[in-house]
């Protein structure tokens, strides 16, 4: 019995499967997905990881740190390479790319939108080209959901340099993006959000708490659609369609009623056929082998492909047609044999349900289609599988367009790559840091960083709002946060030191930093910041805490890096001080500024 | 009638891998390990999908323990 698909089964039950699968010690096909994107995209991965699952696939992902994309492709040793990925997926959200093109377009004037495209499609290709010095897996490329509710209303949509045409011009650009470089691929997003309607896409709760946009139903149509890539990839796409006759390629039963009063043609119910046809001959033309299996007299049969003025397929059409009275499970075994593919290449389809599941049973591997009652669904039922996907239309196309993206690339290397070293990169990047004690207005984020953040996280200490407030305002405590920007966009609050003051010791009691940023050496500027806050307020004894959890063993030797020596250790918790004799880790110079505030006056209300 | 403390610990004990019987009015996001921001997105979707209802951000930011869950869910007016 197959497994349903994604849209087939209820979520609790997917998260269940998905656990089954993960521990059954079944061999699969491995699959490699690293993300790099500045949103929170895990919703998707539980539907991706279900439908690799039913498709013998064994997912394998690795989520990029927030908004680090370039951080991370452009270190030869990054995780991201020596993860060996099959597949690249990179999904920028525009809100967070680009402020310009959402929240401050209508104070843009023409020539600043222009360099705003500009530098949106050069910071997309420099990520693609860095990619590529490393890794040849396959780019999934997100475009932009162009805006429903544009910012000049209906002026808006007028206008080639207003929002909305902007970002879809945006968009047609990224095809030269792909044009330009091998194993590139669009994931249209923005066409994925009119299939299900804006308001099932957007989850506009999650995109305010956490940076998750996508709803239940966006991320089982985004997973669906990866599916198609991977599918695809993997060479798991179906070669042939066998279809079926009365009632399905047209309406009524030909041997019974003749070809003159079976319907198909230009008006209700034989449109409805037509157009199922067309979408049959668009698959045809896409290199989909089509053929018949019905239960019919091969005559009457050939006398509609051959005469029917409204017939949309004809018999060339078809590589294969078996009309007769023997099973259908055995005409399609002999199909595949004539053809000299596999069965778990062919998709059938039937409006009737006994054939269906005849099949099912005698040839698990084909997969089928049962037509619904309402004939005006056939069309969208069959354009919607996501079966006959491939990623290149044939093999000449296919050495086509290496051979000429080879001789671009060559052009490109030619006078582009001067080869910009990393910390060049961070100064590009225009990064912008400030460091400020808690506020009444910061404490909210505060509490919300110290309880959602794992990773770069020494103790993983969890702080209501109630505590966070009464922390900020004693005495014998001290929070500092820290704000960063960079030209790409405002990330707000992102790092939180804790520190309190017990008679003449001071206590890290907490440092961290929100994945979004890290690996830019944005904590060592803030560590030291806070051990200056420390020492001017007249401490010499600091002392700093590292406490083990399953997801910060990427911290465990941070103090030890920064001047700090072991004092105690055991194997959950290390105790460090701070030493200032111990040789110091040069601080970074690329930031375009560093501002700290970090001098406050305490009225103590506790 | 469905028997929502029951329901929610079902969830929850699937979710975050714990045992149903250890689960209390304080069983929180700060004393449950699997109880992280991404996992709670699940929980959230898993009590919509159960209870065939929408939470508000609101809801969704308070009910960060199981009395909590239950108070909210009573207030929307799912008892049983």
């Amino acid at each position: 019995m197959k497994n349903p698909d994604i849209d087939k089964i209820e979520f609790s039950e997917i998260i269940k499967q998905v656990r089954n699968f993960e521990n059954d010690n079944i061999d699969r096909d491995p699959l490699k997905i690293v993300f790099l994107r500045n949103i929170t995209l895990e919703t998707v991965i539980p539907f991706l990881k279900y439908s690799c699952y039913i498709n013998n696939l064994k997912l394998n992902v690795e989520m990029g740190d927030y908004n680090n994309i370039i951080g991370e492709v452009m270190e030869k040793n990054s995780s991201l390479f020596n993860y060996l990925p099959d597949i690249i997926v990179i999904c920028l959200k525009l809100d967070v790319l680009s402020e310009n093109l959402t929240k401050n377009f209508t104070g843009m004037k023409i020539n600043e939108i222009k360099e705003e495209v500009n530098r949106i499609l050069n910071f997309i290709e420099k990520i693609i080209s860095e990619i590529r010095k490393n890794s040849e897996a396959i780019i999934l490329l997100h475009n932009f959901e162009a805006p429903v509710y544009p910012c000049f209303g209906i002026i808006d949509y007028q206008d080639r340099f207003k929002q909305c045409n902007t970002i879809r011009e945006v968009n047609n650009k990224l095809l030269d993006i792909v044009k330009d470089n091998s194993g590139v691929y669009i994931v249209d997003v923005d066409n994925l959000q009119s299939r299900i309607g804006y308001n099932n896409y957007f989850d506009k709760r999650y995109w305010y708490i956490g940076k998750a946009p996508y709803t239940k139903d966006a991320s089982k149509i985004i997973a669906k659609e990866y599916m198609k890539f991977i599918l695809a990839l993997k060479g798991k796409n179906k070669k042939c369609l066998v279809l079926d006759c009365d009632n399905t390629l047209w309406g009524g039963i030909v041997g019974e009623e003749g070809i003159n009063k079976i319907k198909i043609g230009k008006i209700y119910p034989g449109l409805a056929y037509s157009e199922f046809q067309q979408a049959i001959l668009e698959l045809y033309n896409r290199g989909v082998m089509l053929a018949i299996c019905s239960k019919n007299n091969k005559e009457d049969v050939l006398e509609v492909l051959e005469n029917h003025p409204d017939m949309v397929l004809k018999k060339d059409n078809f590589t294969s047609i078996k009309t007769n009275w023997k099973d259908k499970a055995e005409n399609i075994s002999e199909i595949a044999k004539e053809l000299n593919i596999g069965l778990d290449s062919f998709v059938f389809i039937d409006d009737n349900e006994f054939e269906i599941n005849l099949v099912k049973k005698l040839l698990p591997q084909v997969e089928t289609i049962l037509l619904p009652k309402d004939i005006s669904l056939y069309k969208d039922l069959l354009k919607s599988t996501s079966f006959f996907d491939t990623l290149t239309l044939s093999e000449e196309d296919k050495k086509r367009s290496i051979m000429y993206k080879e001789e671009v690339k060559r052009k490109k290397a030619r006078d582009q790559f001067k080869s910009m070293s990393i910390e060049d990169y961070y100064k590009y990047l225009e990064m912008e840091i400030t460091i400020n004690p808690s506020d009444d207005f910061s404490i909210p984020r505060i509490s919300q960083l110290t309880q959602k953040t794992n990773q770069f996280n020494l103790t993983t200490k969890r702080y209501s709002e109630s505590e966070i407030n009464k922390l900020s305002n004693s005495k014998n405590n001290d929070i500092y946060y820290l704000h960063y920007k960079d030209r790409f966009g405002d990330s707000g609050i992102v790092g939180i030191a804790i520190i309190s003051y017990i008679e003449n010791e001071a206590i890290i009691e907490s440092f961290l930093l929100s994945c979004r940023i890290l690996g830019r050496r944005v904590e060592d500027i803030f560590l030291d910041s806070c051990i200056n806050a420390i020492i001017n307020k007249g401490y010499k004894l600091i002392t700093a805490l590292y406490i083990k959890t399953k997801k910060n063993e990427q911290v465990k030797t941070f103090y030890e890096n920064h001047s700090f020596s072991i004092i105690n250790h055991s194997d959950k918790e290390i105790t460090y001080s701070y030493n200032k004799d111990k040789l110091k880790v040069p601080l970074p110079n690329f930031f375009k500024s560093v501002i700290i505030n970090i001098e406050k006056e305490k009225k103590d209300k506790v | 009638m469905i028997n929502v403390d029951k329901e929610i610990k079902k969830i929850m004990s699937d979710l975050f891998e714990i045992q149903e019987d250890t689960i209390t009015n304080d069983t929180s996001i700060h004393n449950v390990e699997n109880w992280d921001s991404l996992n709670h997105i699940q929980l959230v979707a898993l009590i919509e999908e159960k209870f065939k209802m929408t939470l508000t951000a609101d809801e969704i930011t308070k009910m960060i323990n199981f009395a909590e869950i239950i108070k909210i869910l009573q207030d929307k007016g799912i008892k049983e």
